[in-house]
């Protein structure tokens, strides 16, 4: 080192010398993570496998190729372009496999909501009126982009920022009890398994193999309301999900997903290091009584 | 816990009590944020725990510890790079005097340089590791290394200026 460089060693030297850091909330917050991680990493790793192993045999019963499974699928079970995102919202409007209340085929409610009738001056529930109530829920120097139904007729995609990287937000809604929502049960978003227990000759989708990394329910004892909070993160992926399905007390079950990238890309295509606010903030937005099935007109145009 | 185990837990405790200090200050002078910096050296820490029955035996464990945090550094500093707002000036009337002051001229100097050359300069005069030591943590050459310590240098001295001038004399 010349002259020039032992006086920069020296002046870091000075200017770092007396740090006082909490190491001890740094080593304890270290230790916590690292055990999640590697807790994360065997999950992975198991639910790997068990993805593996499904998908050869989900391969067989449905045949490759099949749209209705993800995209299309190469000789190693790759794939190939997938058709809609990895954890879209079941279209509530399509026939169940399940032994869960369908909604009727002559039905005109919004989402399955056929009881209800909209009151004066309210429209049913679109998705600019998602992107408005959304727009309300959250901070106010949010940016929305291009916003549109999400795919098989649910009710809102739209990507948003937050100022900190583009992240892709889904919404859907229906009644509670409706098998086009998931159950509030963590045991049936099952590590490699189906998350609802198909019936006999049901298809597997891609969304209900994927691996698990936190998943809770919580009762709210003040409003009544249920909600099931997941973080996903598979093992292929950086994609992060945070994922709320909240049961509320008047009927309305919501559901939001916020992902920080798109996870029908590469595995490192990531537009953050994680989605927005966390997902015990989603579960308090999902649960806001702004989402109705039927809204002002207003809201909807 | 089985004994190996608990072994290797204490030998993670060990060593993080040990090294969490000057990771901070590596961490600190790197990102400039006193938050950030905790928050590196925990993933850092992280890293190091969830993988320390391998590292431990393989190679040495100060080395993959500062390449955690650098790789840490790196790849927050590419999610965060289009929030980031660079600073073209100093602030008036900041005159260098006790630690505390000093450090904050040296912050924002080195918050002037891009984050890789920042990264070479902590590690190479902070944490006193030669020229290839940082070639290796970050794949590149000793020559490329070298020369990335040269610019900044340069740059450094322009930004102190004069009130550093003894201090960046050649």
């Amino acid at each position: 080192m010349n002259a020039a460089e032992d006086r920069l060693s020296e002046l870091m030297d000075a200017a770092t010398c007396a740090l006082d850091p909490p190491i001890d909330d740094i080593l304890a917050a270290g230790e916590r993570l690292g055990r999640a991680r590697k807790r994360r990493r065997h999950i992975a790793v198991a639910a790997g496998t068990a993805v593996v192993v499904l998908l050869a045999g989900a391969g067989v019963a449905v045949g490759m190729g099949d749209p209705d499974f993800g995209g299309d699928y190469d000789a190693a079970g790759h794939v190939n372009g997938p058709s809609h995102p990895a954890m879209p919202i079941p279209d509530p409007l399509a026939p169940s496999g399940t032994t869960s209340p369908v909604p009727s085929p002559t039905s005109t409610g919004p989402f399955g909501f056929d009881k209800l009738k909209p009151g004066p001056g309210e429209t049913p529930i679109n998705a600019t009126a998602a992107v408005n109530i959304l727009r309300k829920l959250v901070a106010a120097n949010w940016k929305f982009g291009d916003y549109k139904p999400a795919s098989r007729g649910s009710l809102l995609r739209v990507d948003v920022d937050d100022g900190r990287g583009i992240s892709q937000i889904f919404v859907g809604i229906a009644p509670v009890g409706s098998s086009s929502m998931d159950p509030v049960d963590c045991s049936l978003q099952g590590l490699g398994l189906p998350r609802a227990t198909p019936s006999s000759g049901a298809k597997l989708g891609l969304t209900g193999l994927r691996p698990i990394s936190e998943c809770y329910v919580e009762s709210n004892t003040v409003t009544g309301d249920t909600a099931m909070l997941e973080v996903i993160a598979p093992s292929a992926s950086n994609v992060v999900t945070y994922r709320v399905i909240v049961n509320r007390r008047d009927g309305v079950a919501v559901e939001i997903t916020a992902q920080n990238g798109d996870p029908g890309s590469a595995a490192t295509e990531v537009t953050r290091a994680l989605p927005p606010l966390n997902v015990e903030q989603w579960g308090f937005i999902a649960s806001s009584p702004m989402w109705q099935p039927y809204v002002p007109v207003s809201f909807a145009e | 816990m089985g004994d190996r185990e608990s072994t290797g837990l204490l030998q993670y405790q060990e060593f993080a009590t040990a090294r969490a200090g000057q990771l901070f200050r590596i961490a600190y002078l790197m990102c400039g944020d006193w938050h950030e910096a905790q928050d590196l050296v925990q993933t850092c820490l992280a890293k190091l725990y969830s993988s320390w029955h391998r590292i431990q035996k393989s190679e040495s464990v100060d080395a993959y510890a500062r390449k955690a945090l650098l790789h840490t550094y790196l790849s927050h500093r590419r999610l965060r790079r289009s929030g980031e707002i660079p600073i073209a000036e100093f602030a008036e009337g900041r005159a260098p005097g006790d630690n505390p002051e000093l450090r904050l001229v040296l912050m924002e100097a080195l918050s002037t340089l891009p984050p890789r050359n920042r990264a070479v300069m902590v590690l190479r005069y902070l944490d006193d590791l030669s020229v290839e030591d940082v070639a290796g943590l970050l794949g590149t050459t000793p020559a490329a290394i070298k020369s990335i310590c040269n610019r900044s240098l340069k740059q450094l001295r322009a930004l102190l200026g004069d009130d550093r001038e003894l201090l960046f004399q050649d």
